[in-house]
């Protein structure tokens, strides 16, 4: 009936008008954390501008033992693999992007001959890995939206033992980066070894290369007469892990930037097309409103219609009834 | 301050600059003991202990924070007041050459920061740790090493760490640990 689909429409767009609420006020949210996210990306900057300084001085000092910390290694039988998402979903692409990256990585390991360890960040990853049976060393949730160094410190420590042991011969790290506002990228690192600063590597490694500031003024002139204390080799050896925790503290943080901003472009579009979605079913409903006024008008008028011609055929037969 | 040479420290954690500033000396533990740079020190690149940084600043003033391990830069001769990496540069801005200390410390404390209370409270409780793992180390000697021994690393780092804290909240008068 009319009326029932008119009432089934109006709960609909009520539905959807709070669904647009929430949306909005996630895609708010969202929108104000970027910018904190953003700063403690710029504070973090120095932290690892020095590391990277270091890390050049080192290698530089140190030409011939850096060994397995530096460098690529030739023959990669073992890998660990670092993969960073999100603890929440509703941010479009973000976590599929990062979870796609990392499947083909591991396929990719696993042509090559290479035996993969696995670690996530970020409960989405960690369902996903599960349901797909892929196994998961260890997972790491609660930290994606908010990561801070000790929660950094926690995941490096986890996923550089195995190198420490000698048990793998390389760590890889695949994170979204924060590039701008407008542009993230998933993209895979070597965490360890270290990429060697010395040789241009056009990938960038664990630090950012690519970025005019890391090679400024301060970077790109050895001195060449440094003091070294303890030993290079040595200082090497405390130097790779704290480096290379350092590149995942850099990519948590631009991970949760950059998930902030999947989110918040995620849920404007839902705003968005809920917006839509109003707009069509209140079309539909007064439509069907206006249908079932029409049809109750023409009912009305059929009645009375009919009512009028009952009358005229009572009168007839009155007068038929009176006249015998 | 009569050198000409300028001498400049930068303390930073991986979440922010801690301290960044003009000093006269800079007084830090290194593997082989406690180290003090002065402007026009040689280029350097090491590791820095737990322990109390302390670093004099030109107007007197002494600040002290507690360092829990990282890495020590020192270059020379470098110009210092150059607009890189946005860091403050200092009053005066004298386009000088000098040392610039960069100290890159995972887990750091400015002394004023420190709850001491606190530090207080973990210290006991880290010596209490310690103390039953010593007892306890002794019964389950057959156990496997690895996880008691990580646990024992922990909890003494632990206490090191409460003790660097008091000591960096303690008065200059009593810096020399």
């Amino acid at each position: 009936m009319a009326g029932g689909q008119e009432r089934v429409l109006r709960r609909r767009i009520r539905s959807i008008r709070s669904t647009q609420k929430i949306t909005k006020a996630m895609e708010l949210i969202a929108a104000s954390q970027i910018v904190r996210a953003q700063g403690r990306i710029a504070a973090a900057r120095p932290y690892q501008l020095g590391m990277a300084r270091i890390v050049l001085e080192v290698a530089l000092g140190d030409q011939a033992a850096a060994g397995r910390l530096l460098g690529t290694p030739e023959e990669v039988t073992k890998v660990a693999v670092l993969s960073v998402a999100a603890d929440r979903g509703l941010c479009g692409g973000y976590n599929t992007m990062v979870f796609r990256a990392t499947e083909r990585l591991l396929a990719e390991q696993e042509r090559q001959g290479a035996a993969s360890r696995l670690f996530t960040v970020g409960k989405k990853a960690q369902g996903y890995f599960r349901f797909r049976h892929q196994s998961v060393e260890r997972s790491f949730t609660g930290m994606s939206e908010r990561p801070g160094f000790t929660d950094a410190r926690m995941v490096a420590d986890a996923v550089l033992a195995p190198f420490i042991r000698d048990e793998v011969d390389q760590v890889l790290m695949v994170s979204t980066r924060f590039l701008s506002a407008g542009i993230q990228r998933v993209e895979t690192r070597q965490l360890l070894p270290l990429v060697d600063p010395r040789g241009s590597d056009p990938a960038g490694g664990a630090f950012r290369q690519d970025d005019p500031g890391a090679a400024g003024p301060r970077g790109s002139r050895p001195q060449g007469y440094t003091e070294f204390e303890p030993d290079p080799a040595i200082l090497l050896e405390t130097l790779a892990p704290r480096a290379a925790e350092t590149a995942v503290f850099a990519a948590l943080l631009e991970a949760s930037a950059s998930e902030l901003t999947a989110r918040q472009r995620a849920m404007a579009a839902a705003t968005d097309n809920a917006g839509e979605l109003i707009k069509k079913y209140s079309r539909i409903m007064n439509r069907a409103r206006q249908d079932a006024i029409t049809t109750e008008i023409m009912e009305i008028v059929g009645g009375a219609e009919a009512l009028r011609s009952d009358d005229r055929d009572d009168q007839d037969r009155l007068v038929i009834e009176t006249r015998i | 301050m009569a050198d000409e040479k300028r001498l400049d420290i930068m303390v930073v954690t991986p979440e922010r600059i801690l301290f960044s500033g003009e000093a006269t000396e800079a007084v830090l533990r290194t593997r082989d003991g406690d180290i003090t740079i002065l402007a026009g020190h040689t280029p350097l690149v090491g590791t820095v202990e737990p322990g109390v940084v302390r670093v004099e600043r030109p107007e007197g003033e002494t600040v002290r924070l507690a360092a829990h391990g990282g890495f020590v830069q020192v270059d020379d001769d470098v110009e210092l007041g150059a607009p890189d990496d946005g860091r403050a540069v200092s009053a005066g801005a004298r386009a000088a050459s000098g040392s610039r200390v960069t100290l890159l410390l995972g887990v750091a404390e400015l002394a004023g920061e420190i709850d001491t209370a606190r530090a207080q409270v973990a210290l006991e409780s880290a010596q209490s740790h310690l103390a039953e793992l010593a007892g306890s180390g002794r019964s389950t000697s057959g156990e496997p090493e690895e996880e008691p021994d990580d646990e024992l690393v922990e909890a003494r780092a632990s206490l090191r760490r409460a003790e660097v804290r008091l000591e960096a909240t303690e008065a200059p008068a009593g810096a020399s640990a």
